[in-house]
């Protein structure tokens, strides 16, 4: 077998265990049931899914394991360290604000920092940041397999681009099944379920070219990780915080896909640059 | 340096085990608990108290890594090597902080078992936050005191915080208000609203926030610090 072939072969294994074992727990443990089967194999089992997949398809197609992410490379990378959990934070207080705008009647930021104790609102910025920072292993899970195996797998199939679109839309589709069961966007809208598959997936393209900035700047996973669980967690924060006051909980389950979907758009946007970034980099070392 | 680190693994494999075991034991302790109909602030103390086991074993580790590689001979070949003693020091720090990291994990991953296994909608993580950043900022001055002076003087600092604590507990337990340990939920409830910032002044409430960042970047500064200090420090080894 040729070694493009070979490759195709390989993200097919890898694409089909990721998404076999994330609907596979969807399926038997039910979505955000809290109950300890879904704790244990739903949470685990679906946030390790890209990493497991990762290991699965080297060990069935005898690829090996060499690889050259697992290092910290701390050494003249703390700056990007250090912008991987500082700009989710930064844009999501301007998306949570400008989602007030658009969403909250009579919206006053002034309203907000009286309603809200405001070094209370710092304190737990910085406990989630710090505290999201230090579960990394969990978001190992899916970075393990998104940038440090499907993304340079597919960058040697096909031109820099297409690779990115292709890994963030594989990467978005993967969470469709918790998208159904009303992960981010609810089940409360009219283009539902598609418009959430959408919109993960468009989501997934942009951030996934910032994530994969990170680890081609860095050569290693572990700022990827951070931002991403630093993403993951901050976001729920600004969004509780920026609409505390004069958002009832019916404007929101009713409008949630629509409020949602316009606190994404920065960060999305915030993304552009770094896709520019990462397509004009010509002649450096490239991922693996 | 990647080989170092796996060096230290290799070295302290006995003792990682330490980690482990709670967490494999503990679980049954909070099902059955939970099965007694004990309150949930009680089993919340529980969790709190075996991750805070589980903390203690990582940072018992980390404490042990020293001892392994005081000989002069040792000292002599690393420096020798590309690596030199920024490698050897950097190992050490890179092995301290993989294994308080991974103790923060299995803490994570204990807390959400016992906790779904409780029905309990609650999580000790940002307690758990808060002193891996404490056992952090220890370990800065523990590690550069420990590669200037050796490991014995590095226990003895050890000693030395073991004994101030408990003078501070006695100092508590003589003139303190012993009334809330006549109800242990009432520690868990307190320490709940502590890390969430209920009652806290402001003032205190960013300072908690700081902490985090500025335990990091004293560890970074103790690294520094620990790579002027090891050529030193090897010229005390008694081998």
């Amino acid at each position: 077998m040729t070694d493009k072939k070979m490759t195709v072969l390989r993200v097919i294994i890898f694409t089909v265990i990721s998404y076999g074992i994330v609907i596979a727990s969807t399926a038997l443990f039910g979505y955000m049931e809290d109950t300890l089967s879904w704790k244990i194999f739903g949470f685990f089992g679906v946030a390790l899914a890209p990493a497991i997949a990762n290991y699965l398809t080297r060990l069935i197609t005898k690829e090996g394991f060499k690889d050259k992410l697992y290092a910290a490379n701390f050494r003249g990378n703390i700056k990007y360290y250090i912008l991987a959990a500082a700009l989710p934070v930064a844009v999501y207080i301007i998306s949570a604000n400008i989602t007030g705008m658009a969403f909250v009647p009579d919206y006053s930021i002034t309203d907000v920092l009286n309603g809200n104790n405001a070094a209370g609102i710092i304190y737990e910025t910085l406990r989630i940041v710090s505290t999201s920072a230090l579960i990394f292993p969990l978001y190992f899970g899916e970075e393990y397999g998104w940038r440090a195996y499907l993304t340079p797998k597919l960058m040697t199939l096909m031109p820099k681009p297409a690779a990115l679109i292709v890994s963030g839309i594989i990467w978005g589709m993967w969470h469709a099944p918790i998208v159904y069961l009303g992960h981010n966007f609810g089940t409360n809208y009219s283009l539902f379920p598609y418009g959430g598959y959408i919109v993960m997936s468009v989501y997934c393209i942009f951030v996934g070219c910032l994530l994969t900035w990170l680890t081609e700047k860095t050569g290693s996973i572990y700022p990827a990780c951070i931002c991403h669980a630093v993403n993951n967690n901050i976001g729920t924060f600004m969004l509780a915080i920026f609409l505390s006051e004069g958002m009832t909980d019916e404007i929101y389950s009713a409008k949630q896909f629509e409020i949602v979907t316009l606190d994404l758009l920065p960060m999305a946007a915030i993304c552009i640059p770094f896709m520019i970034l990462l397509l004009r980099k010509r002649g450096q070392t490239e991922i693996n | 340096m990647s080989g170092l680190i796996f060096k230290e693994f290799y070295q302290n494999r006995k003792l990682l085990w330490f980690i482990f075991f709670p967490f494999l034991l503990i679980p049954g302790t909070i099902v059955s608990e939970a099965a007694r109909g004990t309150s949930a602030n009680s089993i919340m103390m529980s969790v709190m108290l075996y991750e805070v086991i589980i903390m203690f074993f990582g940072y018992m580790v980390t404490t042990e890594m020293m001892k392994y590689d005081e000989r002069k001979a040792w000292a002599a070949f690393i420096i020798s090597t590309p690596q030199a003693a920024r490698g050897q020091v950097a190992s050490k720090y890179g092995f301290s902080l993989i294994v308080l990291v991974g103790s923060v994990f299995i803490s994570f991953v204990y807390d959400v078992i016992a906790c779904a296994a409780a029905d309990l909608d609650f999580s000790a993580l940002p307690f758990i936050s808060n002193l891996f950043f404490i056992l952090l900022l220890m370990l800065s001055v523990e590690i550069p005191f420990s590669i200037r002076y050796g490991s014995v003087n590095g226990n003895k600092y050890r000693a030395m915080i073991v004994i101030l604590l408990l003078f501070a507990g006695m100092v508590y337990l003589l003139f303190g208000d012993l009334s809330i340990f006549g109800e242990p939920e009432k520690i868990a409830e307190s320490l709940i609203k502590l890390i969430n910032g209920e009652g806290v002044p402001d003032a205190l409430l960013i300072i908690m926030g700081i902490f985090p960042y500025l335990s990091i970047v004293v560890f970074c500064l103790s690294y520094k610090l620990s790579c002027r200090l090891y050529i030193k420090g090897v010229e005390s080894f008694e081998k």
